[in-house]
């Protein structure tokens, strides 16, 4: 069975994170993670923010990705920097879930260090917020720096994880299902022409559902295996932060980025 | 006084790059089609490139090289907004990667 391991903070070992980069397992989710308060404080300033009310129907991000400008890096790194702004004014008096994950992760793995990529100066994105509403799903797909965001520095890592904090869950939907296939560049025969792959490109592949995750909750995966997100039925908007930690192994580093 | 603007619909094919011909020419196994192309487009097609938006290729043009176009087109999903076909039936065009990652 390929299942993810579901624990709490306090369970999670250095061996844990590297079961989910050796592809024992597909993700790790680490229960309350973040305070559920702090959650809430955080929704709450990005619900009463008029810049980010949300659009029925439309999926609205804080914080740039860098696939979507895989070949304008100089837009990114202006977004970026921009950003960081926009995450100081959220996370305002409270713990940033950002240095959180980072200290969490630190702390699991010591041998390692832990920053914010940067190039030529450039501070990369720390993180993205998605607030999905009803009806909003993510369809197959992979995240893969090494293939997609060639143009960058941070291509050259070894491998690469995924971290979705969730700030907000829908009263149902919306759950993380990770298929056990791995992306290889063959796959790209499956795209679908905006965002995602055919569900061809999995069969036959065993998967595995995340659901009943709640505010506060970690995920950990190893996002080269095809994932989605089911549609949202409930009214509630669902809200997430992600992250990706890039791993160099000879260097013991890890750089973070959205 | 509003001006009104004319807006060109070129059509658009997607699909995956096979063999590189050229340093700016590749073969596209086409997969997708846009609805309300003008023209018909074969399961095959010869491109040459007249702009790209490619992760990993130079903007500048005078540094491609067919090693460098063919780690950029073979086998990656493309978007082609087609500009001609020239009298040879290649066509000529914009060819961009398509689609963007993010859970």
């Amino acid at each position: 069975m390929w299942q993810p391991l579901v624990v709490n903070l306090s369970q999670v070992d250095g061996a844990s994170l590297q079961s989910i980069l050796s592809e024992k397992i597909p993700a790790i989710v680490i229960r309350n993670f973040y305070n559920k308060k702090m959650c809430q404080t955080i929704v709450d300033r990005i619900t009463n923010h008029s810049q980010y009310n949300f659009q029925n129907g439309k999926l609205i991000h804080i914080g740039p990705f860098l696939m979507s400008h895989a070949t304008d890096k100089k837009k990114y790194f202006q977004d970026a920097k921009e950003s960081q702004k926009t995450f100081e004014r959220l996370f305002c008096g409270i713990k940033s879930p950002i240095i959180q994950i980072y200290q969490g992760i630190n702390n699991r793995l010591p041998d390692y260090s832990i920053s914010l990529a940067s190039e030529f100066q450039n501070d990369y994105s720390p993180a993205i917020i998605r607030i999905h509403e009803k009806g909003k799903s993510i369809p197959i797909h992979k995240d893969n720096v090494k293939y997609e965001g060639k143009e960058y520095a941070l291509s050259d890592i070894d491998h690469q994880l995924s971290c979705v904090l969730h700030l907000q869950e829908s009263e149902s939907g919306g759950d993380l299902i990770m298929y056990k296939k791995q992306w290889k560049k063959e796959d790209e025969r499956f795209r679908n022409i905006d965002f995602g792959y055919s569900s061809r490109v999995l069969e036959p592949s065993e998967s595995c559902k995340m659901s009943s995750l709640n505010a506060g909750d970690l995920v950990i995966m190893n996002p080269s295996y095809y994932h989605k997100v089911t549609k949202i039925t409930g009214n509630t908007p669902r809200i997430t932060l992600g992250m990706f930690l890039g791993f160099y192994r000879k260097d013991c580093k890890i750089v973070a980025w959205a | 006084m509003l001006k009104k603007s004319k807006q060109i619909m070129v059509d658009i094919i997607w699909g995956n790059g096979s063999k590189v011909l050229s340093t700016n020419s590749f073969v596209l196994n086409v997969t997708h089609r846009k609805d309300g192309n003008k023209h018909d487009y074969s399961d095959t097609e010869k491109i040459t490139i007249v702009s790209a938006d490619l992760p990993g290729l130079p903007h500048n043009q005078s540094e491609w090289n067919e090693e460098i176009l063919k780690t950029c087109v073979i086998d990656a999903f493309l978007k082609c907004e087609i500009d001609q076909r020239d009298e040879t039936g290649i066509l000529l065009g914009k060819v961009s990667h398509s689609g963007a990652g993010g859970y």
